[in-house]
């Protein structure tokens, strides 16, 4: 049943099924399997691969490249490439944070990070996003809050991790499903690498996505494959919700985006073009 | 009473486990009588009020109220870690008010999932909250393990169900995987904990020989039974046959619940010095 708003001109009417509600309630993320088709996939594989090929002085401004002792990490891809531009708005996964953000998603950060196979650290720790500031147990933090009501979820911070290379089991993205909704505070004693530890990994083809609140405990297991791990990481926080992280849309260089992907960056109070494309569609 | 972990478990699974709790001798003799108490019943002979029995082709055999009939239960209902771990949760008053043994078989039928929540409001006899890091859990299934039970078999559950905003989809089954659905191996004497709006059931047993487990179901002491209707404990015309802390734990708490208390206080003190 559509909701209606006036005050505030949300449109809440949920583009998610009943099952992907319970279960990103359960879990605190979902699993899309094929979220990027084969084609789709083959050319955001090539793109980052030539970038990682080139030197950073030498990447289209303003993306920038890091090279790291076991990794890289590319900022900004979709100023570099229109693929990522679309990635950003690809209809499968954004249906998925329409859902969970009222039809309001921002994309406030995107980047690539790039693991290369390195020893297990047993000390690996797992942490929950708090945007700069971390708020005392027992509150919530606004800036990244999980709710439900009346059969519609508002989660107002949402990462969607989308896989440019294959991941094999304990491996890669570690969470604790239910985490998100935790009320106590987190022992020091539970750690991501112990044989015990709740915390799950999650096999992956490359083009699945993972779809996750970043209010989850998370972390990243250390790679033990031969190829490297890419991961394309899409942060979107409600639109409606104030600009506490000033980046996007990078003014200096709006001539690199579309008008759609400059307006799916900006915090605004109007139905985005995409969004409204796809509340149409569906 | 919990440590932080158990209270930080528990939040976010709905259960916990407590291994070895029980004591192994206590375990073997409650084995055996269930398998005298079983054979009894094969032959029609009749039990001791308030202690019964029922039982339909392909379910377990369930016999009642045991501890009214045997001390090794009734100390069973006193242990100090299932009361260590039901005070806390029930800002240290529990209640009990059901004792139901079971004996299964590889020809016995799964127990479907049951419990979760459903939508709409909340039933206030099953609640669960959080403040200031503590937990109330108006409601608590404990179920104590007589054998071991290999993974694969046994008790499943649906971690964090019992604060599911959402009603949960009917086609999931006991025998799905995790993070879904969790099936959790526990050897004789463990324990598991869980909230009954915790979605939960009960693969089919594997094992040649049969699975025996104990229930025992709390609530706050100080809050009115759901169903209280004169089929559950304390049963007065039996009192007698139970010790006075036992007879008091089953009662609701008016403040008079002495030998309880002074029990507690005792395991506390030993659990201190241990």
């Amino acid at each position: 049943m559509e909701m209606e708003y006036p005050h505030s001109g949300i449109r809440i009417d949920s583009t998610l099924t009943e099952q992907e509600k319970w279960y990103f309630d359960l879990h605190g993320f979902l699993v899309l399997r094929q979220a990027v088709s084969p084609e789709v996939l083959k050319e955001l594989q090539d793109i980052v691969h030539g970038w990682l090929g080139s030197k950073p002085d030498l990447m289209p401004i303003p993306v920038t490249l890091n090279h790291l002792e076991h990794g890289a990490v590319i900022q900004h891809p979709q100023y570099g490439h229109s693929a990522f531009e679309r990635l950003a708005q690809h209809p499968p996964i954004l249906r998925i944070l329409m859902g969970l953000m009222w039809n309001r998603p921002r994309l406030f950060i995107s980047g690539i990070q790039v693991q290369k196979k390195r020893p297990a650290d047993r000390d690996a720790v797992m942490h929950k996003d708090h945007s700069g500031f971390e708020f005392p147990p027992g509150f919530r933090n606004p800036h990244n809050d999980y709710q439900a009501s009346g059969g519609k979820i508002y989660c107002n911070f949402v990462n969607a991790s989308i896989a440019l290379a294959d991941v094999p089991p304990n491996m890669g993205f570690a969470c604790v499903p239910g985490s998100h909704k935790s009320e106590v505070k987190c022992p020091s004693t539970i750690k991501m690498m112990d044989d015990d530890s709740p915390a799950i990994t999650f096999p992956l083809n490359a083009g699945d996505c993972i779809i996750f609140s970043p209010n989850l405990i998370h972390g990243t297991k250390p790679w033990g494959a031969d190829h490297d791990r890419i991961t394309v990481f899409n942060r979107y926080q409600f639109s409606f919700y104030f600009n506490e992280n000033s980046g996007y849309p990078i003014e200096t260089h709006r001539d690199k985006i579309s008008e759609e992907q400059y307006e799916l960056e900006s915090v605004g109070v109007e139905e985005k073009s995409v969004v409204h494309r796809l509340l149409e569609a569906l | 009473m919990l440590t932080q972990e158990e209270r930080w478990y528990f939040d976010l699974k709905g259960y916990m486990v407590v291994r070895q709790a029980v004591p192994d001798e206590d375990v073997r003799a409650m084995r055996k009588q269930m398998e005298i108490w079983f054979e009894a019943d094969r032959n029609g002979v009749a039990f001791h009020p308030p202690v019964r029995t029922n039982h339909t082709p392909n379910k377990p055999w369930w016999i009642y109220n045991v501890h009214y009939d045997n001390e090794v239960f009734q100390r069973l209902t006193i242990n100090r870690e299932i009361l260590r771990v039901t005070r806390g949760l029930t800002m240290n008053k529990p209640r009990l008010y059901d004792v139901v043994a079971n004996r299964l078989t590889k020809e016995t039928d799964e127990i479907e999932l049951h419990g979760g929540f459903t939508g709409g409001f909340r039933e206030p006899h099953v609640g669960y909250q959080v403040a200031n890091e503590e937990i109330f859990c108006s409601f608590i299934n404990v179920a104590i393990s007589l054998v071991d039970v290999p993974a694969g078999a046994g008790f499943v559950c649906i971690p964090g169900s019992h604060k599911s905003n959402f009603q949960y989809p009917e086609d999931i089954t006991v025998n799905h995987g995790p993070p879904t659905v969790a099936n959790i191996a526990a050897a004789a004497g463990d324990v598991i904990f869980f909230a009954p709006i915790t979605r939960h059931g009960a693969r089919r047993w594997t094992e040649d020989d049969p699975r025996m487990t104990v229930f025992m179901r709390f609530i706050h002491a100080a809050q009115f039974h759901a169903q209280d209707d004169g089929h559950w404990p304390p049963f007065e015309k039996q009192k007698t046959r139970l010790s006075q802390a036992v007879y008091q734990l089953e009662q609701r708490d008016h403040g008079q619940r002495q030998a309880l208390y002074d029990l507690m206080a005792q395991q506390d003190e030993q659990k201190g010095a241990g």
